[in-house]
């Protein structure tokens, strides 16, 4: 009778290991499929300011951007396009402007422009899924 | 002492009932466990991949007179995931027209986070002919990861002005 017992709760405390080990391995899993909402996706915001045209040089374009967000964003991947037309980072090295290559948080730099011959009428700032645009004064 | 081999037989069977009917539960377990992980990691994947369109919508010019075979307009990119993507993979359609979509010589090779690509779009013009005066089409875009542990996947819809 003792034997059997003893023998009864062996296999008992087995079996309990074993779902436990089941049920924490499946807790973890769902814990992981949870994580997916968690993601934290580039969320930069970045203002343009003002874009003030001028007929010196050959008309110049000076466009004013504020980072206006809590996240900070490599010029590279700021984009600007002038009237619809072809998009243009503003780190490329045919402008001109005031950063060492990244803009912080609560940061402004301005952004020049030469050989805009015409002057446009709007600009539009792209950085990730947030954008911007003015009228061209 | 009498009741020493029916209860070694009742005990038996238990066991062996037990044993059974465990199996069952934890191989059903399993299954549920594991369908869940691979979900979460799908989920996890599709979330981190993303892009959005960086051409002004309201305003993206389209060449008529470019012939079949020339680049008609051109479509800016930007992964703005959290994953490098599959530049070949990416589709774009355009008023419910596939389009033939090729990314541009000065494009970067590797599509990383915060990169551009620009992807020149040819058609034939039997397939698609917008009118000559600016019109709204929608534009689709899909895109995939470049890890296919598992793969990433992500659309969008957006209206945008041919002009």
């Amino acid at each position: 009778m003792a034997g059997s017992s003893i023998a009864g709760m062996i296999v008992g405390t087995v079996f309990i290991v074993i779902f436990a080990s089941a049920t924490v391995t499946m807790v973890d899993n769902i814990n992981k499929a949870q994580q997916a909402t968690e993601v934290n996706l580039p969320d930069p915001e970045i203002d343009l300011i003002t874009a003030i045209w001028t007929s010196n040089d050959g008309g110049t374009l000076v466009l004013t951007i504020s980072n206006v967000g809590s996240e900070t964003i490599s010029v590279n991947h700021i984009y600007f396009s002038l009237d619809g037309g072809t998009p243009l980072s503003i780190g490329d090295s045919s402008l001109t402007l005031d950063s060492t290559g990244s803009l912080f948080p609560g940061e402004t730099i301005d952004v020049t422009q030469t050989g805009v011959a015409d002057a446009p009428t709007d600009a539009l700032l792209v950085a990730f899924e947030y954008s911007s645009s003015v009228t061209v004064t | 002492m009498g009741d020493g081999p029916s209860e070694l037989i009742m005990l038996t069977t238990g066991l062996v009932v037990a044993t059974i009917v465990s199996s069952l539960l934890l191989s059903t377990w399993g299954s549920i466990s594991q369908g869940l992980d691979n979900q979460g990691e799908q989920e996890l994947m599709d979330s981190k991949t993303r892009v959005s369109i960086v051409n002004n919508p309201a305003s993206i010019t389209w060449d008529d007179d470019a012939i079949d075979t020339e680049v008609k307009t051109s479509i800016f990119i930007q992964n703005s995931g959290k994953t490098t993507l599959n530049i070949e993979s990416t589709y774009i359609v355009i008023g419910g027209v596939m389009m033939t979509a090729s990314a541009s010589a000065t494009s970067p090779t590797m599509w990383s986070v915060g990169e551009v690509i620009e992807f020149e779009i040819t058609v034939l013009e039997d397939d698609f002919d917008p009118p000559d005066v600016p019109t709204e089409f929608f534009l689709n875009i899909g895109v995939t990861s470049e890890s296919n542990t598992p793969t990433g996947t992500y659309s969008a819809s957006e209206v945008i002005r041919l002009v």
